[in-house]
């Protein structure tokens, strides 16, 4: 008591000194008890000025002290490097909390959990073992989209001479690993080409440096590999160059995954030759362009371009599936953009003599219907009716229905629904005879049929509340909606949503059919999209059942 | 073999080359070598490759008669050209005629070396994601600064590794991720060769994270070894082939960064617009900062300021600006407040630019270059009759500038009223009324150099320059500058008429020439050498080694 007499005593010589408003905790290492000494810790206050951020570093045993704090609603954030940076409160997807403090109040126990991150290294080494320098290493998370596993690149690195690569500040989680040697460079007729692809991710953020022998010459760039019938296939961890044999290395906070080693693959590489030219002309055009990819791969792979005038164009690819794709972009509005697309096997010989002949785009018309609403009738609903077609966009539409797509190219194509009008939802889409909302469909030339899209009224909804053992509302949690198999790929009707303060989510905008609902307190942004990971929650989920304009209630126990 | 089939394969007429390939250190052979054979003048397909074997042996066959270029490409080793004098130098062409075996061409590749070692912080942490960079010197318009040749980020322990370096003198800097600062109300976040900005105010609303760095006015300065931030006292590591060099740890240095600030006045003293304000370091190419706060305020506010002296130029529009302010400003150990800069109609210099009986080409535009860091621009190509006006000149001194000036033509004479405006700085104030009076002649010279050894043979792939006169050293748009072909011999064209001194070097760092101290040893080698009007002179010059 002695030793405050000293404060107190100030305090009461200096009343207008406002009183030590003090907020103390511990940084610690997340599902620890383990302090984070030297972190920083930063308060920020709400609707407050630059004056009142206060900062402080965490001592030897994770302890942080910040006075001077004015009353209000604070928020407390903590960093180190080589850690997650977090705040008061906040786990997982669940957001942080301000903490409310009244004037010269002292607050403890405000403690920060920190999440260290990882470190996977090793080496990538050539098909004799030697280092492979150069080589960029891919390290990526997978994501789920519409049940479909896509790689999204969270680092790129390149090896140093000693072949060695070494990712860090990664979050926990699983990550693929996967090793790309450099784009070597090629001839193309009598051109010495330098890939802009000399990274992956970059297909088209600057072209090819394409030179004429004698710059070449003078440049002293020509290489022997630019001869060589042979290239390296991407590796992915722990050896394979099929994507799908590919193994996540699960990550544990602040591990270290070290050792990996990467052998490439080098594989003899064939020609694609042939000739890109106009369906309507029969002529080639120097305006056209031509790549090809692997389905798959995305833009991984070397695209390319004839530049010759006779319109011929040469790839050298390794065996494998391609799509080859020609187009021209139209010169005048009087024009229409061109397109042409073909798949080519490439197995143990050269392809030659392909045509790639571009058709004129087309259009594609139809219209939206609203069940129990007058047709050819402006409707204000029309426009809320929001879906787009693979690689087309959204629909030139009018608020009576009708709506065209004035430039279709030949292909798939496959609804994406963003959105429909409240209380309502997309019941079908017919294609002539067909029903292809779930399906989609194929176009190749101009189509006779209009596609007619059926809206109904009479959505329904389904209200989740998420609870813990004792009944409790969970704030915070995600909670899924998914649908049966055949409708996976509607993202209208698969999606989720964070619980509220009372535990709640509701999903409206719902077609007829089963449903099995989930609520998770802490899972990794759409994994639950993974059907693998999905499969391990089956037993946890709950049906539910939905006619037209049903409402429904569900409770859910949240899934630790 | 028969003599029927060497007849085959002379009425064929194609031709091997056979040699080895050699590490440059010892002599050793060197396997797995990359080797390309390229037609010269031919098709790119004509290329014939090979590898070398397990004795650093190579053949290739099957040549047509030609000229080829031979390159060598072996991982660790500098890349390599048949006929190069050192590494990184241009070689030259192999010549083949019908029928025969080059035999025995012996080919050395130098090995490269790597850098290693770690960053860390005054309390010996590692310092993450810094970038390290292996220097070498270099030299524009006279100035000798520090250029990376490689650069890389440190790792989680602050390691990192520069390799594939040629042997030589390097440089060693480290940069540690910049910091972010506060700057009038937005909150910058360097980042990349950028930054981005976000408002103060929504993050304070927000309550939001803000990085404890920006709060605390500092930042961490770039380092070079043996441990300075003064790259004029960086030491060199001289890197010897095949080598990896431990460098001692690089320790980063924090220091203290002030704010900047001030009111825009008009000459009555009333508060005044102003549309950018721009920061230049004095004497320095970095730390050019342009104020975010300035657009149509009445102040201007630049944070994270590093102490040193520094030229503020306000405008109160872009090009078309009428008004302007300049302040020289020191930064020492606190913020500099309070400052006023005063706005005052911006000066228009008018002139004319004329060339012997022909129009002057429309891309030509003249720049004036201020010792106070403002530069006049000439927005409209000079009329038909060649007057032009150059803008938003402030009160100083300029160095004229010509831009876009086609090669074959020079500058003759550029006078202000009875001033010399080429070979010296113009003075410019409010009261300017001569007109800025510039000839443009295309006769000019040129020059065919041979450079020859110390025994009198043709020096090849040597650097020949001509330097204009101690008096005009300064000009660097007279300099000329030429490498020698396999015969020793240099055309130097498009010389504007004057006196110079040739030199040629065999081993020279670009531009260093231009820089005083470096040319001082080689002064007395140089020949000198006078270019007449339309001249037409030929010089033999010894290379210097």
């Amino acid at each position: 008591m002695n030793l405050h007499l000293p404060v107190l005593a100030f305090l009461l010589l200096a009343p207008q000194v406002p009183a030590g408003t003090t907020l103390e905790g511990i940084v610690m290492k997340s599902g620890t008890t383990e302090p984070v000494p030297r972190a920083s810790v930063v308060v920020t206050k709400v609707q407050g000025q630059l004056n009142d951020v206060q900062t402080a570093v965490t001592d030897d045993n994770g302890r942080f002290t910040v006075r001077n704090l004015a009353p209000g609603s604070h928020r407390v954030f903590a960093q180190r490097e080589g850690f997650v940076r977090s705040e008061y409160g906040q786990r997982g997807t669940r957001p942080g909390t301000p903490i409310d403090l009244t004037a010269g109040e002292t607050r403890r126990n405000i403690n920060v959990a920190l999440t260290p991150m990882g470190v996977i290294s090793g080496r990538a080494l050539d098909t004799d073992g030697k280092p492979l320098r150069g080589a960029f290493v891919r390290v990526s998370r997978g994501t789920y989209n519409q049940g479909q596993l896509s790689l999204s690149t969270v680092q790129r690195l390149q090896t140093n001479d000693l072949g060695e690569f070494r990712a860090f500040n990664l979050e926990p989680g699983s990550y693929y690993v996967q090793a790309l040697p450099v784009y070597s460079p090629f001839v193309e007729g009598n051109t010495y080409v330098i890939p802009s692809l000399s990274a992956p991710d970059t297909l088209g953020s600057e072209p090819d440096v394409r030179l004429a022998p004698a710059d070449a010459l003078s440049q002293g760039v020509i290489s022997a590999v630019a001869f060589s019938d042979e290239a390296y296939l991407p590796v992915f961890y722990p050896g394979t160059t099929d994507q799908s044999a590919a193994l996540a290395i699960d990550l544990k906070p602040g591990a270290v995954f070290s050792g990996i080693e990467l052998r490439a693959v080098k594989t003899p590489t064939f020609h694609v030759r042939g000739r890109v030219i106009s369906s309507v002309t029969g002529q080639p055009d120097p305006t056209f362009t031509v790549g090809i990819s692997t389905p798959g791969y995305g833009t991984d792979q070397r695209g390319g371009n004839s530049r010759n005038a006779d319109g011929s164009f040469d790839f050298r690819v390794p065996p494998g599936s391609y799509v080859l794709s020609g187009q021209k972009a139209r010169q005048s509005t009087q024009e229409r953009d061109m397109y042409a697309r073909t798949t080519i096997e490439v197995s143990n010989k050269d392809i030659e003599d392909v045509t790639l002949s571009l058709k004129p785009s087309f259009s594609l018309s139809g219209r939206v219907t609203i069940e129990g609403r007058p047709t050819g009738v402006a409707d204000p609903d029309y426009a809320k009716v929001l879906f787009t077609l693979t690689g087309l966009g959204a629909a030139l539409g009018n608020t009576s229905g009708p709506f065209s797509y004035p430039t279709v190219r030949p292909g798939e194509l496959r609804f994406l629904i963003l959105r429909p009008p409240p209380g309502m939802y997309f019941k079908s889409a017919r294609f002539g005879a067909r029903e292809v909302l779930d399906s989609g469909f194929e176009l190749n030339s101009e189509p006779t049929d209009t596609l007619e899209i059926l809206v109904s009224p009479n959505a329904a909804t389904i209200t989740a509340t998420v609870v813990d053992e004792n009944q409790r509302a969970v704030q915070g949690a995600t909670v899924a909606i998914v649908s049966d198999f055949a409708r996976r790929t509607r993202q209208d009707l698969n999606k989720s949503a964070i619980s509220n303060a009372e535990g709640r989510v509701t999903f409206d905008g719902l077609a007829p059919g089963n449903y099995k609902l989930f609520a998770w307190d802490e899972i990794a942004a759409g994994a639950w999209q993974n059907p693998e990971v999905l499969r391990t929650y089956d037993a946890l989920g709950v049906n539910s059942r939905v006619n037209e304009n049903s409402k429904e209630n569900v409770t859910l126990r949240v899934i630790r | 073999m028969n003599g029927l089939l060497l007849s085959l394969l002379l009425l064929q007429g194609t031709s091997s080359i056979d040699g080895t390939v050699v590490q440059a250190l010892d002599q050793r052979p060197l396997s797995q070598t990359q080797i390309v054979a390229v037609p010269v003048g031919g098709l790119l397909k004509d290329s014939k490759t090979a590898v070398s074997d397990g004795d650093g042996r190579f053949r290739i066959d099957g040549l047509a008669s030609g000229s080829y270029r031979l390159f060598f490409e072996h991982d660790g080793f500098v890349r390599a050209e048949y006929g190069q004098r050192a590494p990184g130098k241009a070689g030259v062409p192999f010549e083949i005629t019908g029928g025969k075996t080059a035999n025995g061409i012996s080919v050395p590749l130098t090995a490269t070396s790597a850098i290693y070692g770690k960053v860390v912080n005054a309390a010996n942490d590692p310092v993450v994601n810094a970038t390290v960079k292996a220097l070498k010197p270099a030299y524009q318009n006279g100035e000798r600064s520090l250029q990376a040749v490689q650069s890389v980020q440190t790792d989680d322990r602050g390691e990192y590794r520069l390799f594939g370096l040629p042997p030589g003198n390097y440089f060693l800097s480290a940069t540690p991720v910049p910091t972010p600062y506060i700057q009038g109300g937005t909150l910058t976040i360097p980042s990349g060769n950028g930054f981005s900005n976000s408002s103060l105010q929504n993050t304070l609303a927000t309550g939001n994270w803000i990085d404890p760095r920006a709060l605390d006015a500092s930042t961490d300065l770039t380092v070079y070894l043996p441990g300075t931030t003064d790259a004029a006292a960086a030491t060199a590591i001289d890197l010897r082939p095949g080598t990896n060099f431990r460098a001692p740890d690089l320790r980063t240095i924090r220091t203290r960064t002030f704010g900047v600030r001030g009111l825009v006045v008009d000459e009555a003293g009333q508060a005044a617009p102003l549309a950018s304000a721009t920061l230049t370091r004095v004497n320095s190419t970095e730390s050019i900062r342009t104020s975010l706060l300035a657009q149509n305020r009445n102040a201007f506010d630049f944070g994270a300021v590093l102490p040193g002296v520094y030229d503020l130029i306000g405008l109160n529009g872009g090009t078309i600006a009428d008004k302007g302010g300049y302040l020289r400003i020191t930064v020492g150990n606190e913020n500099v407040e309070n400052l006023h800069l005063t706005m005052q109609p911006v000066i228009e210099l008018k002139g004319r630019i004329v060339q012997d009986s022909a129009t002057v080409p429309a891309a030509v535009r003249v720049q004036l270059r201020g010792t106070n860091s403002a530069v006049g621009i000439q927005i409209n190509p000079a009329a038909a009759d060649g007057s032009f006006s150059v803008m938003r000149l402030l009160a100083g001194d300029y160095r004229l500038v010509l831009n876009g000036l086609p090669a074959n033509l020079y500058v003759r004479s550029a006078r202000l009223g009875a001033r010399d405006a080429l070979n010296s700085l113009l003075h410019i104030d409010g009261t300017v009324s001569d007109r800025l009076e510039i000839v443009l002649s295309p006769t000019t010279g040129s020059l065919d150099a041979v450079a020859v050894d110390e025994s009198r043979r043709p020096a090849a792939a040597a650097t020949v320059v001509l330097i204009p006169s101690e008096e005009t050293r300064q000009r660097f748009d007279l300099y000329r500058i030429a490498t020698t072909d396999s015969a020793g011999r240099a055309a130097l064209t498009n010389i504007a008429p004057g006196s110079y001194k040739l030199f040629a070097w065999q081993d020279i760092e670009a531009n260093a020439w231009q820089n005083a101290d470096a040319l001082r040893p080689f002064e007395e080698l140089g020949v000198p050498v006078t270019i007449e009007e339309n001249g037409k002179v030929s010089q033999t010059i010894k290379v210097i080694e």
